[in-house]
């Protein structure tokens, strides 16, 4: 009994320590200066917290829980709820630092999101604050250029090729990011910068499953500065993905690959051996208990 | 007396290699070999590998190759064979060789391109080749067609090929893979001599004090050679020295006293430097006797691309324009700034292509000009732009070039410069050699015993055949050209046909023809004794223009290789023994062969393909006017003009080339041919099924003979002269010019070569007659004012910058890929990689890498690693130690095996002269597979 009320007044401490820490935890981790007065060169729109949503139900749910719900996973320092006022108190730029970088339990989102990515997730968790209003950036005498991508396939070298004009000019520095979009979310191919022809290589990995005609949908996005774009394809850019038949090989039946005909004699023939064989059998047996009945 | 088998072949094998080495040999053990050779038959032959051209003997019993040994009377290689020479009979019997045509046919049996092959009979083959060739004949002209010839035809192959096309279908677009292979030398022998092939022979190599090696690993690649140079400097070993020049240490560095290891594409400021010490530090060891009398200086343009297509085509992607784009225009570099300075450039000038046309333009200078265009070429720029190695100190990498012009300039001391693809692969190949001569000629250690500059070949008949035969887009036999229309009347009148009939227009180069066939400008191509889809740069775009394009690809082979697998037509092809023939060696040695056994299954000789074919098509469908994209009137109507000499418009082509009178005149049986087969002429036991579905009995005329005694009227009293048919098959091959049953051990010396002595101005005599009236000009261009100068009798000394590579490594590519040979295999490997003893040997083509950037990039040896340029991708595995040795920032990979496709790599940058592609220089990456 003593042990017992021991223990409880143990974890009655370890609570409140955590409880302490916990507050402690949150309120420490500031972004760096600079960092908190970066603003989104976009404008967060039903688009971009659409985008956010898809990326925080798959990357931050299991942890944050749903924005407003506070069904987030009891841990330490706890996750807290994304809506909470907690959170929506910090500038768009320390929100932005602290996914991409991560801290602790946190993971780094960096190499996950790109940089446009990482605002959608922004977009979305500030879509839970009726007060908010995005702050811009002074765009006073900034032209955004419209871009325009092209995408191929090198299969010399197994590279995809994007290539990013502003009105038919070349645009070097731009990062690009490639996703191979799938059923069920995204695959991340790779990341790139335009060169000064205007052109990123992202590699392939030639084993990748496509469809029947070795077909895959491809997402790339450009952004720079201001600027981005997006672009999706269906071309062919990996491996065709051959569909056998599920009953593949020898048969006697079905339409498939039919046997050759020395294997249909031999499997008829030793069929109806041994059905004979049985038959010869029982007739035998049938025989012998008339012969008994009759004797 | 009772011997195993084991026994047998171990006596007369030890019988053998005693004879070579000159051992005596106990007579028992002599006896147990007479035993263990009973009822062989020994007949010499030609190896039927590299372009030394050493003689063989071999053994025959029941209609099958036993053995094979050194023929120890063959004066090139008097008794010794290489590793793949002691196999020649074993690359006949592969467990894969062709043995019936082969055609993609869909379920039906039709032709189909995306089906699969299937045996069909010869008569099919020719149906389909001749439907194929006659639609793109109807569609194209006669340039629709092509064909990839080779440097490994016989004589009469090649002369045969040569004939049909130029003479019969009227398309030049014949041209063997020798333009891979000695293009760039035939262009400096042509512009410096006026006449091919080198003035020297393989004695030289006694007779010599120095050997210097430029880009030729000749301990693996001339073994046999290297054997006679290696005698000489241990029997002389301080009288004797041999330096090498090369990218990387290989085995023939082993040998070496000096190694230089120089960065890629800088042999063209070494020899520069060579002339600098010469003309400015040491003029008095110039022989102006020599120069002034023989001799006269000559430059050319510069500014004149990489024999690249430019970028604005199509079917270059974005990678490749990165480099294409030099095509058209090049930033020069801080080295090219200086070397070029004379033409007014600078570091970071832009200098436009715009002499592309004109490569091979070339005008006379003055010695004052020559000598200030050297002017930059000193000890301490030369080894600033060249030294190789980045481990090697600036001081000792001074030193050593210093030692090596010194014994070039040394007076009284012989010297011989050897060179092979280093030099002759490479985007000015044609300049690298002409420097070589112009060394030599200042020196006047030229055409003499010991003395001179030698290009050794690859190809065991790309002297023989490509050359003197002129299989090429440009050529006629004996350095005649298409282009002259003197040499079209000549060439028509030995021929038999009527004036008019071969096209004055140069036909497609290999690798245009590949750029055709992408281009649709060739929709059919036959491939003769060569592998053109495995041995030409840049294979991704040839293969699939040939897989995926409407064209019809034809391949005569023995065994599957790569381009047979390309190909929609595969014909089963008889190989060297199995028919009669000769080849031409590097030294100007004609030798010949008999056949020795009946070819394979129904493996046919590749003459008797041509002369199949060539009854398919009748005068009027082939020399009536043809159009010719180029040529404004196209080609005439020569029918009338055949008429007059008496062919009918429904004879066929092989009534008017093949059988005709003179050919009949040449009867076979022939005394010379006794107790031989002879399956063109007389037929076999086999009874092959022939091109009209009946057994073929033979033509009954000895038609090597008669190809023999045609083409060598060619080459009479031009300074080609050959011997007759029959005397050769009675020595071990003759040195042409041969007169009056003499061979020509040196030419262009007086002592030597009658046509030298015949020319009468002296001790020497540069008697070639091509391109012997030039204009005159300066440094820097033609002054077509000025009178064209008369060069009879004179050799041309030529001034030629240093210019970098097309591309050269960056921080992408960070690594210089050098393609080449091994010992054990011969080219493509086809052949060498089925016999066991030599694919156990080296199964596999590695990637040789410096040990440090192997652990910079994290690999372990024998690593797989993905080797990636701009134009493909490949997998190898490396190898940091072995017989080469390269210096950090370049690897080298050989192109032997079709499982490591190297030439999807490679770069289809060519000498703009000679159209011969760099395989030695691209830049490549390397990561983890």
């Amino acid at each position: 009994m003593k042990n017992n009320k021991g223990y409880h007044i143990i974890i009655l401490f370890c609570l409140c320590f955590l409880a302490v820490a916990n507050v402690n935890a949150q309120s420490d981790w500031q972004a760096p200066a600079e960092e908190n007065e970066k603003l989104s060169p976009f404008l967060f729109d039903d688009d971009m917290v659409l985008e956010g949503r898809i990326a925080y139900e798959n990357s931050c749910t299991s942890c944050h829980g749903t924005p407003g719900q506070d069904d987030f996973t009891p841990m330490s320092p706890p996750p807290g709820d994304p809506a909470a006022e907690q959170f929506q108190a910090q500038s768009d730029g320390s929100m932005f630092y602290k996914i991409k970088m991560g801290r602790g339990t946190m993971p780094k989102f960096e190499d996950a999101f790109a940089d446009d990515e990482l605002w959608n997730i922004v977009a979305y968790i500030r879509s839970f604050n009726e007060d908010y209003k995005q702050e811009l950036p002074n765009m006073e005498g900034v032209v955004i250029p419209e871009y325009a991508m092209s995408l191929s396939f090198d299969e010399n070298v197994d590279k995809l090729v994007v290539k990013v004009f502003a009105e038919e000019l070349p645009q070097p520095e731009v990062s690009v990011s490639a996703y191979v979009m799938g059923t069920f979310g995204k695959h991340l191919l790779g990341k790139a910068q335009t060169n000064e022809l205007g052109i990123a290589y992202v590699d392939v990995d030639p084993t990748l499953p496509g469809d029947e005609e070795g077909k895959v949908n491809v997402m790339v996005k450009a952004t720079k500065e201001f600027a981005r774009a997006k672009v999706e394809k269906h071309m062919v850019m990996a491996k065709p993905t051959e569909r056998h038949s599920a009953i593949e090989g020898r048969h006697i039946w079905s339409t498939d690959r039919m046997a050759p005909i020395w294997l249909k004699i031999t499997f008829f023939v030793s069929v109806f051996g041994v059905w004979f064989a049985l038959l010869f059998i029982v007739f035998g047996l049938r025989n012998i208990k008339k012969a008994r009945e009759e004797a | 007396m009772k011997l195993a088998r084991r026994d047998f072949l171990k006596s007369s094998a030890a019988i053998a290699a005693a004879t070579a080495v000159g051992v005596a040999v106990p007579e028992t053990l002599k006896a147990e070999a007479r035993e263990a050779e009973s009822g062989w038959t020994w007949d010499k032959a030609v190896c039927r590998f590299c372009g030394t051209g050493c003689g063989i003997m071999i053994a025959t019993k029941d209609d099958k190759i036993l053995a094979v040994k050194g023929d120890p009377l063959a004066p090139v290689n008097r008794g010794l064979n290489c590793i793949k020479g002691y196999f020649n009979a074993k690359i006949m019997y592969g467990a894969d060789r062709l043995k019936k045509p082969l055609l993609r046919v869909n379920e039906n049996g039709e032709f189909d391109k995306q089906g699969k092959f299937k045996a069909v009979s010869w008569q099919r083959a020719f149906d389909e080749m001749e439907k194929h060739m006659k639609s793109a004949m109807k569609e194209l002209g006669p340039t629709g067609i092509g064909i990839f010839s080779s440097g490994q035809y016989t004589i009469m192959e090649g002369y045969a090929a040569s004939k049909l096309m130029k003479a019969g279908f009227r398309s030049h677009n014949i041209d063997p893979n020798a333009r891979h292979c000695m293009a760039s030398a035939v262009v400096a022998f042509i512009q410096a001599f006026g006449i091919d092939e080198p003035a020297g022979n393989y004695d030289d190599m006694e007779i010599t004090d120095t050997v210097v090696t430029w880009g030729a690993n000749m301990a693996e690649m001339h073994p046999i050679l290297w054997s006679r140079i290696t005698e000489n400097k241990l029997s002389h070993p301080d009288r004797t020295k041999v330096i090498n020049l090369s990218t990387y240490t290989n085995r023939t560095s082993d040998l070496a006293d000096i190694e230089i290891i120089f960065k890629p594409n800088t042999d063209l400021a070494i020899w520069n430097y060579i002339a600098h010490e010469i003309v400015y530090n040491q003029p008095q060891a110039i022989d102006w006797d020599f120069v002034k009398k023989y001799t006269v200086f000559a430059t050319g343009f510069v500014d004149i691309g990489y024999g690249m297509r430019t970028p604005d085509h199509p079917k270059f992607t974005d990678k490749e324009k990165e480099t294409v784009k030099h095509e058209v225009a090049k930033k020069l570099t801080a080295d090219e700034g200086k070397t070029l300075a004379y033409l007014g450039y600078k570091e970071g000038d832009v200098m436009e292509m715009k002499h592309r046309n004109k490569a091979v333009n070339h005008w006379i200078i003055q010695y004052e000009e020559f000598k200030k265009a050297l002017k930059p070429y000193d000890l301490d720029t030369v080894a600033k732009i060249t030294k190789g190695d980045p481990e090697e100190s600036l001081e000792d990498f001074k030193k050593k070039l210093k030692a090596m012009a010194d014994l070039y300039i040394e007076k009284g001391r012989k010297v011989c410069s050897y060179w092979t693809m280093g030099f002759n692969q490479h985007t000015r190949g044609s300049w690298v050699n002409e420097q070589a001569y112009m060394v030599h000629l200042l020196l006047g250690k030229q055409s003499k015993p010991g003395d001179g500059a030698f290009s050794l070949t690859g190809q065991p008949s790309a002297c023989g055949t490509a050359r003197e035969v002129g299989t090429f887009a440009h050529r006629l036999p004996a350095d005649m050209v298409v282009a002259n229309a003197k040499h079209r009347e000549i060439s028509e009148k030995l021929w038999k046909v009527p004036a008019g009939t071969i096209n004055p227009k140069v036909g497609s180069h290999l690798m245009k023809i590949h750029r055709d066939i992408e281009d649709g400008k060739i929709k059919f191509a036959w491939i003769n004794v060569c592998n053109p889809y495995m041995n030409t740069a840049n294979a991704n775009h040839w293969i699939k223009a040939a897989r995926q394009m409407d064209n019809f690809i034809v391949c005569s082979d023995a065994y599957p290789g790569i381009s047979a697998k390309v190909s929609d037509l595969i014909l089963p092809s008889a190989m060297i023994y199995e028919k009669w023939g000769a080849y031409g060696n590097a030294e100007r040695r004609t030798q010949h062969w008999k056949q020795q056994v009946t070819p394979v299954g129904d493996a046919m000789p590749d003459v008797w393909q041509f002369v199949e074919l060539a009854k398919r098509f009748k005068l009027k469908e082939v020399w009536g006017a043809q159009k010719v994209p180029g040529l404004k009137d196209g080609l005439p109507d020569v029918l009338e003009g055949a008429k007059a000499m008496g062919y009918s418009p429904e004879d066929t082509l092989y009534d008017v080339l093949f059988a005709n009178d003179d050919a009949k005149k040449y009867a076979w049986p022939d005394p010379i041919g006794e107790g031989k087969i002879n399956t063109e002429s007389g037929g076999d036991k086999r009874k092959v099924l022939g091109s009209d579905g009946k057994p073929f009995e033979g033509y009954g005329f000895f038609m090597h003979k008669y190809i023999w005694e045609e083409y060598r009227k060619f080459g009479l009293g031009n300074g080609h002269d050959l011997a007759d048919f029959d005397t050769y098959h009675h020595c071990r091959g003759l040195k042409w010019p041969v007169v009056d049953g003499k061979e020509t051990l040196w030419r262009f010396n007086s002592e030597y070569d009658v046509y030298a002595k015949k020319a009468g101005v002296g001790p020497f005599a540069f008697y070639g007659k091509a391109l012997k009236k030039m204009p005159q000009g300066s440094i820097s261009k033609p002054d077509m004012s000025k009178p064209k100068v008369d060069l009879a009798n004179k050799a041309k000394i030529f001034f030629r910058p240093y210019m970098e590579a097309p591309e050269v490594p960056d921080k992408e590519y960070p690594y210089w890929l050098c393609t080449g040979r091994v010992l054990e295999h011969w080219h493509s490997g086809t052949m060498t990689m089925r016999v066991p003893e030599l694919y156990r040997a080296v199964p596999e083509a590695l990637c040789y890498i410096h040990p440090k950037d192997a652990a910079e990039q994290g690999f372990a040896e024998g690593d797989l690693v993905w080797v990636e340029s701009r134009r493909g991708r490949i997998k190898a595995h490396i190898e940091t130690r072995g017989r080469n040795r390269v210096p950090r920032g370049l690897i080298y990979l050989p192109w032997f095996d079709e499982k490591v496709f190297v030439n999807k790599l490679c770069l289809d940058a060519t000498c703009p002269m000679s159209k011969e592609t760099d395989f030695k220089k691209c830049a490549v990456k390397l990561s983890k597979a």
